[in-house]
């Protein structure tokens, strides 16, 4: 895939674009924001990693300018800024994801993987489908190999997340984002529980739950 | 109305009053004893002077004598200076007289008799102010002066004087209470502004009114230190942005070398990159925490106050802590209302909560309780967070909310010491009150949150 970074910290962007080069991406680097703009306007990517604090142009100013010519690229923002509300700020000024400084790799690839795959259209006819795991987006109800699981709200939108997402790795900080509808820090890997509990519920009749850990990254359902 | 009567220039109003009416009075009494008092005494002592002459007349010289007198006494020398007498025979006979009527006992004392006098058609009011003596024989002689006007004036005066003094009174209080307005109304402008610097607007000022006056004076002063406050808290606040973007990234670049050394086989982690890692995360966490709480408690938290439900937001953050709590054997019970709105930040609030039930999982007893309850009272919302488990100390309990402060009995689990700062930072943030209650290993939490936001509040900080 495509993606654009821009990030003016010679060394993280050195880190950065060597990660995504090794999971098989092909990055372009800007180092400033004027060029960064430049790039964003003549060239055409699958994913922008976008840093906020830029000399030059303002890495937000980039994001309206690309908003502004209802360009859709999905943009992932990074930025030492880490508050909860910096984040509503940045998804508000059009961004995709945001990401504070720092982060693990592992988390930032799991992000990029997310957001390009979100550029496909994707088709929401209420059912999606894992293997013999069946989910009734409207009805909120799943079904194993036929048989009914009685989930929580918040079980059924972990599950949902990492079905939409099979192949991918959701990290913790992501299913905090999506299913849970507040802002907030937890003190504690307070999802792993959710998790476990989400594992013991698929666990029917003998068959194994279909959610693997990734250490050091997060969860996900392998195709 | 009780704030009428506390306030200073209202008292100042009444005090004033008060000393005005006491400095009247005794106006009024100086001007009644020269106007009345002191005529009076003087006719009375001219009177009582010419009761012993005529005494003396009556002993020495005999009836006729003293008749004579006394109707020679009578002539109208002037019109104003009108003397008066009746001489009475023992017998009851009236020798001599010019007043139209006496008292039929006789009298000690001085007493006034109305002796009207008809003059060419017409009548002249006369009052005389009489003493009369009984002679051994038993004749009676009442001897009088006109003090008509002196009696006249010493009654209107003491007539006047309880509503000049309710008048008086009348217009203090009146004069207190648009004084206390007036200046109450300038305090509050002032109370305002600062409540507006309190809620995190640094920029704003104290409104001059322009006239110069002492206010104007004060508010000029307190604007000279709110901006020096806004200077110095600016250069804080960039500080600690700057520290944190220099901490973030060599935190990000050693992630980043962490990253670099597993990225080909995961089996190259050893514990000590492991150990590394975990620690990075620690600091990671509590340099978030501590810029998070620094920004709440300085107003910058770009907070969205809306209608929440508070009993909602705590379902939720029981939810979210419940198969933690399981894990533990714990049991979390919500008491209170279905519903309960409030003004408040939603996601703040969630944090809060969340913090707070995350402390009660960790340090409650295996098996124990956790009871969360949720009131009504009045225009406030009280939220209690009950459990038993690690003992607090009462000292301990005033200190929690300090930055990096952990209980003796806690210091081996894990946490930074920051959870309770946040919640406080959050409570205040809301203008409400966050109490720690220890009681040996059982400890109560209570946030009180008023249900409206004050008007002024509730606007954003300006960056």
């Amino acid at each position: 895939m495509q993606i654009l970074l821009i990030e003016d910290d010679d060394a993280l962007a050195a880190h950065v674009a060597n990660g995504l080069r090794q999971s098989g991406h092909v990055v372009t680097h800007c180092r400033d924001g004027r060029h960064g703009l430049m790039q964003v306007s003549s060239e055409s990517y699958d994913v922008i990693v976008l840093d906020r604090m830029l000399p030059h142009v303002d890495g937000m100013k980039i994001l309206a300018a690309l908003r502004a010519t209802d360009d859709e690229t999905p943009v992932l923002l990074i930025s030492a800024l880490g508050d909860v509300d910096e984040r509503v700020k940045g998804l508000r000024a059009g961004g995709d994801d945001y990401l504070p400084k720092p982060f693990a790799m592992s988390e930032l690839l799991a992000r990029v993987d997310v957001l390009a795959r979100r550029k496909a259209p994707v088709v929401e006819s209420g059912f999606l489908h894992h293997a013999d795991i069946e989910i009734d987006t409207l009805a909120r109800i799943v079904r194993r190999a036929g048989q009914r699981i009685e989930l929580t709200s918040r079980e059924f939108g972990l599950l949902v997340e990492l079905v939409r997402n099979v192949g991918r790795v959701v990290t913790r900080s992501m299913l905090l984002e999506r299913v849970w509808d507040y802002n907030f820090d937890p003190q504690t890997n307070i999802i792993d529980q959710h998790i476990s509990n989400l594992r013991k519920k698929l666990e029917i009749e003998g068959r194994a739950s279909p959610i693997q850990t990734v250490r050091g990254a997060g969860y996900m359902i392998t195709p | 109305m009780k704030n009428l009567f506390r306030s200073l220039s209202f008292r100042l109003a009444v005090t004033y009053a008060a000393l005005f009416c006491g400095s009247l009075a005794l106006l009024f009494a100086a001007f009644f004893w020269l106007a009345a008092s002191r005529p009076l005494g003087a006719v009375r002592t001219q009177v009582s002077a010419e009761l012993a002459e005529m005494e003396t007349v009556y002993a020495e010289e005999g009836m006729r004598e003293l008749a004579e007198r006394l109707e020679a006494r009578a002539r109208p020398t002037s019109g104003v200076d009108r003397a008066f007498h009746a001489l009475i025979a023992a017998d009851g006979t009236v020798i001599t007289s010019n007043l139209p009527s006496w008292p039929s006992q006789v009298q000690t004392g001085f007493y006034s008799i109305e002796a009207d006098v008809y003059l060419e058609g017409g009548e002249i009011d006369f009052s005389a102010l009489s003493r009369e003596r009984q002679f051994p024989d038993g004749t009676r002689l009442i001897v009088g002066r006109d003090a008509e006007v002196v009696e006249d004036r010493q009654e209107v005066l003491l007539a006047t004087f309880p509503v000049l003094i309710a008048l008086v009174l009348l217009l203090a209080v009146s004069g207190g209470y648009l004084m206390s307005r007036a200046i109450g109304h300038r305090i509050e402008v002032i109370s305002a502004a600062a409540r507006r610097v309190m809620g995190g607007r640094l920029a704003a000022r104290v409104p001059v009114h322009g006239s110069g006056d002492d206010f104007d004076r004060l508010s000029h002063t307190l604007n000279l230190m709110l901006e020096q406050n806004e200077v110095l808290f600016e250069s804080v606040r960039r500080v600690s942005d700057n520290i944190a973007h220099e901490l973030r990234t060599p935190l990000s670049r050693v992630l980043a070398v962490l990253d670099d050394a597993t990225a080909d086989d995961a089996a190259d982690e050893t514990s000590v990159m492991r150990e590394a890692r975990e620690e990075l995360a620690r600091l990671q966490a509590i340099i978030n925490a501590t810029l998070r709480i620094a920004r709440i408690e300085g107003g910058r938290h770009d907070s969205g106050f809306a209608a929440v439900d508070l009993a909602t937001i705590v379902r939720d953050a029981v939810e979210l802590y419940e198969p933690a709590a399981a894990l533990r054997h714990l049991k979390i019970s919500v008491e209170g209302p279905a519903t309960l709105s409030l003004s408040a930040d939603r996601d703040l609030l969630f944090q809060a909560i969340s913090n707070l039930l995350d402390n009660a999982v960790k340090y409650s007893l295996g098996g124990s309780m956790i009871g969360i309850t949720l009131r009504e009272e009045d225009d406030r919302a009280r939220l209690e967070i009950d459990n038993e488990g690690l003992p607090l100390l009462a000292a301990e309990a005033e200190q929690v909310t300090e930055r990096f402060f952990r209980g003796a009995a806690a210091s081996d689990l894990p946490g930074h010491g920051l959870g309770l700062t946040l919640v406080a930072a959050i409570v205040q943030r809301h203008e409400g009150e966050l109490k720690v209650h220890a009681n040996g290993g059982h400890t109560k939490v209570a946030i009180v949150l008023r249900r409206r936001r004050p008007a002024d509040a509730s606007t954003k900080p300006q960056e």
